[in-house]
C-alpha cells in the first residue's frame, strides 16, 4: 500500500519503484511503513542526491540481501555497489517523470552505505516506502524541500518532448 | 583482429553485466570520463565506445565532447548508456558526434545488437 500521507514526489517515487522492480522481474507487495525491517537485516544503501530550482533532497534505496540477489543473479559486483547503480536507476525514472510535469534536476552520483544503525524517521510525511519481496524487503524513502508554492503538476511542461523510456535504444 | 568494446562506467557491476552481454567481444573498461579518455587515447583497435553520463571526476558527456574536440573521433562511434533521458542532453550528445543512446536498465539482446550495428570491424 501506498503510505497514506504521501505527497505527490512520494507517490511518484512509489510507481516509479514498482516500474524499476518489474524490470528486474522482482515481485514486490507493498507494505505498511509499519513493517521496516530491523536495521541489522538491512544489507546496504545507496543514497542519491538531487537539486534543481524547485525542489531538492536525496532519495535513499535500502534492502536486504535477497531481493539485491534476485536483481542481479549473476552476483557481479559487490551489493555495496550494486544498490548504488539501483538507486541510481531508480532516481533516473524519477527525474524523467519529473522532467515530464515541467521540473528539472540535476542528479549527484550515487553512495553507499552500510544498512547498520540505518533507522527511518517517525514523521509521518517521511515514511519510507516498504515492499517485500518473495525474500526479504527493499524500503525507499525521499526526503526533499521545494521552493515556496511549488506544487508538483502544477509546473508548465519544460520540454514538449517526453524523456526516452528506460529500456529504449535511440541511434542517431 | 576483431575491435575490443570500450565500457565506461562508475559502477563495477554494470561494467560486468555489459562484459557478460557481449561475451564474443573482447571488452575493456573505465570507471569514469578520465579514465575512458585515456582508454581512448591509448587503444587504436576499439570498435565502439559504451559510455555512461554521471560519473565522477568527468562526466560522459563532458568526455565525448572533449574527444570530439581533440578530433579522436575519427568515425569511433560512442553510445551514451544511462539512466538519463532528457532530451536536452540526448541531444548535446548527438552535436558532439554520438551514434546513440540508451537508457538504464538495458536489455542483454538490444546491447548487443547495438554493437552488431555499430561497432568498426
Amino acid at each position: 500500500m501506498r503510505n497514506p500521507e504521501n505527497q505527490a514526489i512520494d507517490d511518484l517515487l512509489f510507481d516509479c519503484c514498482c516500474e524499476l522492480f518489474s524490470a528486474y522481474e522482482l515481485e514486490t507487495q507493498p507494505r505498511h511503513c509499519s513493517e521496516f525491517p530491523v536495521t541489522d537485516a538491512l544489507c546496504v544503501c545507496g543514497v542519491m542526491g538531487f537539486g534543481g530550482k524547485l525542489v531538492r533532497g536525496s532519495l535513499v534505496l535500502a534492502a536486504t540481501r535477497e531481493p539485491l540477489e534476485r536483481t542481479n543473479p549473476d552476483g557481479f559486483g559487490s551489493q555495496r555497489d550494486w544498490v548504488c547503480e539501483l538507486s541510481n536507476q531508480l532516481m533516473g525514472r524519477i527525474k524523467n517523470r519529473l522532467l515530464s510535469a515541467g521540473v528539472e534536476i540535476l542528479l549527484a552520483t550515487p553512495a553507499g552505505l552500510s544498512g547498520v544503525n540505518l533507522a527511518p524517521t517517525q514523521s509521518r510525511l517521511r515514511a519510507p516506502q516498504v515492499f517485500a519481496a518473495a525474500d526479504g524487503f527493499v524500503c525507499v524513502w525521499i526526503d526533499y524541500e521545494c521552493a515556496a508554492g511549488f506544487e508538483l503538476g502544477a509546473c508548465p511542461a519544460a520540454s514538449p518532448e517526453a524523456a526516452l523510456p528506460e529500456g529504449g535504444v535511440l541511434l542517431f | 583482429m576483431a575491435k575490443k568494446i570500450l565500457i565506461i562506467d562508475d559502477s563495477n557491476t554494470i561494467r560486468q553485466q555489459v562484459r557478460a552481454a557481449l561475451s564474443s567481444y573482447e571488452v575493456v573498461e573505465a570507471a569514469d570520463g578520465v579514465e575512458g579518455l585515456d582508454a581512448i587515447e591509448g587503444h587504436q583497435d576499439l570498435g565502439i565506445v559504451l559510455c555512461d553520463v554521471n560519473m565522477p571526476r568527468m562526466g560522459g558527456l563532458e568526455m565525448v565532447e572533449l574527444v570530439s574536440a581533440k578530433g579522436k573521433l575519427g568515425g569511433l562511434p560512442i553510445v551514451m548508456l544511462t539512466t538519463e533521458g532528457q532530451p536536452a542532453l540526448v541531444q548535446r550528445a548527438k552535436a558532439a558526434g554520438a551514434k546513440g543512446w540508451i537508457v538504464k536498465p538495458f536489455k542483454p539482446e538490444l546491447l548487443l545488437a547495438t554493437v552488431r550495428k555499430l561497432a568498426l570491424v
